[in-house]
């Protein structure tokens, strides 16, 4: 058991600076996610920590120890990989005793532990045979049994899921919080995968370009996205933004002009902003509403899909970006080419300035 | 498996065996020609290819038996055909062996490792190795004997002499091994780091079993290369206990006397060590060792 925690992280490949210094406190037992789109360095974050690639400058201590300069064999760390990385050459119990064999374990207590790990993530069938011979899923199984027999102080995963099929992946998901809850050591995931990093974490990091965007638990992200950025990121279909001018700030409202004229009230904290000044209104593809006046915006269907459970319309708008992404209730029959009003609730809505920092938001219905 | 085939598919399938089934007799008839030499009786290189008298009297001497011929006159062995055998399979095999350990741990260093000059290392290494040694024997037994000074065990007339020579030809291997390398997956390795191994011990455990191989290829290579290799060893050894196989078949012909057949049975003997340790090595030349370990 053990905390992490890491001071003005700096890694550099060549002249090229990847992270740009990462400061981060990761409590003994939690479960922390690293997530980020594809180059934002999350990777090489969570490979500094293990001691795969060496730190350009800044501290790391693991447990309280600095562990810049010591080995990954010797900083009580297991990491499961995204590609498996199993030893080919060796049976699934050989695989998992390596670690064991290497740190001189006696032969009953390898099995032991061995059997132990494998009870756990159900592949004891599956002992004698070789990785080539198992299925993707069997072969995470092995690689994270290959992690817990070891019982790291922290277990370090890249994006271990990735290469499992949809139904898989969810039944992975619900196995690694469970062995999360049962090891209850601290446990480091990396994911390019926003639901993987909302159902697992206990606080999420989110990263881009090499530093870290924002820290906070799942559910902080979502309602309280600092910038533009996190606020994209987290949720899924993405945030829909729209551009616009802020008219009118107060502590717990703002009003601002969209490019088609309507005006639209969002319930945030607005001090800091200037009337005149261009902002982004955000609101999720879930949080739209039809049935209320005022506070509305309209737009063409150019799209229907009918998910079953839920019917999403993507409307062209003026001053949006992007088609705005609306989920509307299966029994919504819209169709192509009509034009409709949407409602912003705004309790619900997002603002952000110029530079793309959010304001506060005074209540979240 | 059944695939659907076109028509002509059976007589290409035919077409195709009488190709091989051709070739193969083409690059066998050496071999028969020389086999027919050494089972006629004296020593002629030419004559009927299929021998209408079979006599073993090359292949006793060449064991190191006298022969009474038919003639009664008794033929002595002239040269010790067997100690020149096991001089070749001695050398063979040590160089190859030192071949083998040096060659992997070079191209595990050029395969992972970062370090100066290592592009520049490698090219020069590929190109000193496109000089053929021939050009080179006056500095080779030069060098050999102003080792042989310091260090007897390694100069001329001394099979560790000839050992050395052989593993500087070293280049090709370490060329082909670090290719292979680069086929396993770096984060094996990496996990075996993590696992608590130490540099050396994920290189001993992990990469080695999984690369075994290509080393069984290069051991092979190197061997039939040293077991076949004349001219260094020709220079390098002189007195008649001491050469090689290949050097001392070269003494049955002498511009005088030709003993073709005594030389095509000595021959054929070099090949025997050869076909030995490719019989043994060929069960672990399988490939597919990799697989199952990363995502294909």
């Amino acid at each position: 058991m053990s905390e992490v925690v890491l001071r003005g992280i700096r890694k550099s490949f060549g002249n090229i600076e990847i992270l740009h210094g990462i400061d981060l406190d990761i409590k003994d037992g939690e479960f922390v996610v690293f997530v980020g789109p594809s180059g934002c360095g999350k990777s090489t974050l969570l490979r500094a920590i293990a001691g795969l690639e060496d730190i350009t400058s800044g501290e790391l201590f693991i447990g309280g120890k600095h562990c810049n300069d010591i080995p990954p064999s010797k900083r009580g760390v297991a990491m499961v990989f995204q590609s498996y990385a199993l030893y080919p050459h060796m049976t699934v119990a050989e695989n998992m005793a390596f670690g064991l064999k290497l740190a001189g374990m006696d032969k009953h207590q390898m099995k032991e532990a061995v059997d132990r790990a494998a009870k756990i993530l159900r592949i004891e069938p599956l002992m004698e045979r070789k990785p080539k011979e198992l299925s993707g899923g069997q072969r995470q199984r092995v690689a994270i049994g290959r992690a817990i027999v070891r019982k790291p102080e922290v277990f370090l995963f890249d994006e271990p899921l990735s290469n499992l099929d949809a139904a898989l992946r969810v039944q992975m998901r619900i196995e690694i919080t469970k062995l999360h809850r049962d090891l209850s050591s601290t446990m480091i995931y990396v994911t390019h995968d926003q639901v993987e990093a909302m159902t697992l974490a206990d606080r999420i990091v989110v990263l881009s370009y090499g530093n870290v965007e924002q820290v906070g638990s799942p559910l902080e992200l979502y309602h309280h996205p600092r910038n533009l950025f996190v606020a994209g990121f987290i949720g899924s279909p993405k945030m829909n933004f729209i551009e616009g001018k802020l008219v009118a700030a107060s502590d717990e409202s703002a009003t601002v002009q969209l490019a088609d004229g309507s005006m639209i009230v969002t319930a945030v904290d607005a001090r800091e902003g200037v009337p005149g000044a261009k902002v982004t209104v955000g609101i999720r593809p879930e949080h739209w509403a039809f049935d209320t006046s005022g506070n509305t915006l309209s737009g063409e269907v150019i799209a229907v899909e009918h998910l079953g459970e839920a019917t999403m319309l993507y409307l062209q708008a003026q001053g949006a970006l992007e088609p705005l992404v609306v989920r509307a209730d299966a029994t919504h029959d819209a169709k192509v080419g009509e034009k409709i009003s949407v409602h912003l609730p705004p309790g619900r809505c997002y603002l952000f300035n110029e530079a793309g920092a959010a304001f506060r938001r005074v209540k979240t219905e | 498996m059944a695939v659907v085939l076109d028509k002509s598919h059976r007589w290409r399938v035919v077409l195709a065996h009488i190709a091989i089934i051709g070739f193969i007799c083409l690059i066998m008839f050496p071999f028969l020609m020389i086999f027919s030499i050494s089972i006629r009786p004296g020593n002629f290189a030419t004559g009927s290819f299929i021998p209408q008298t079979i006599s073993l009297e090359h292949w006793a001497l060449a064991f190191g038996f006298s022969y009474q011929g038919a003639d009664g006159a008794l033929l002595e062995p002239q040269f010790p055909v067997l100690l020149w055998l096991w001089n070749s399979v001695k050398v063979a095999s040590l160089s190859a062996l030192i071949l083998v350990v040096l060659s992997t741990t070079c191209a595990y260093a050029f395969a992972r490792m970062k370090f100066l000059f290592k592009n520049y290392m490698l090219n020069g290494l590929l190109l000193l190795q496109m000089f053929p040694s021939v050009l080179a024997l006056v500095a080779i037994y030069t060098i050999f004997d102003r080792i042989g000074n310091y260090v007897p065990w390694l100069g001329i007339e001394s099979h560790g002499g000839l050992i050395l020579a052989y593993t500087g030809g070293i280049a090709v291997y370490i060329w082909l091994i670090k290719g292979y390398f680069e086929t396993v997956p770096v984060e094996i390795e990496e996990a075996a780091k993590v696992d608590g191994a130490t540099a050396f011990q994920a290189f001993r455990y992990v990469l080695l079993p999984i690369i075994v191989p290509i080393l069984m290829v290069v051991f092979l290579l190197a061997f039939i290369g040293a077991i076949n290799e004349y001219p260094v060893a020709s220079i390098l050894l002189k007195s008649t206990d001491n050469l090689t196989l290949a050097v001392g078949v070269k003494n049955y012909l002498y511009p005088q006397k030709y003993l073709w057949g005594d030389f095509a049975a000595a021959a054929i003997l070099s090949g025997l060590p050869i076909t030995v340790v490719f019989l043994f090595a060929q069960k672990w030349m399988i490939s597919g060792l990799t697989t199952g370990g990363v995502k294909g």
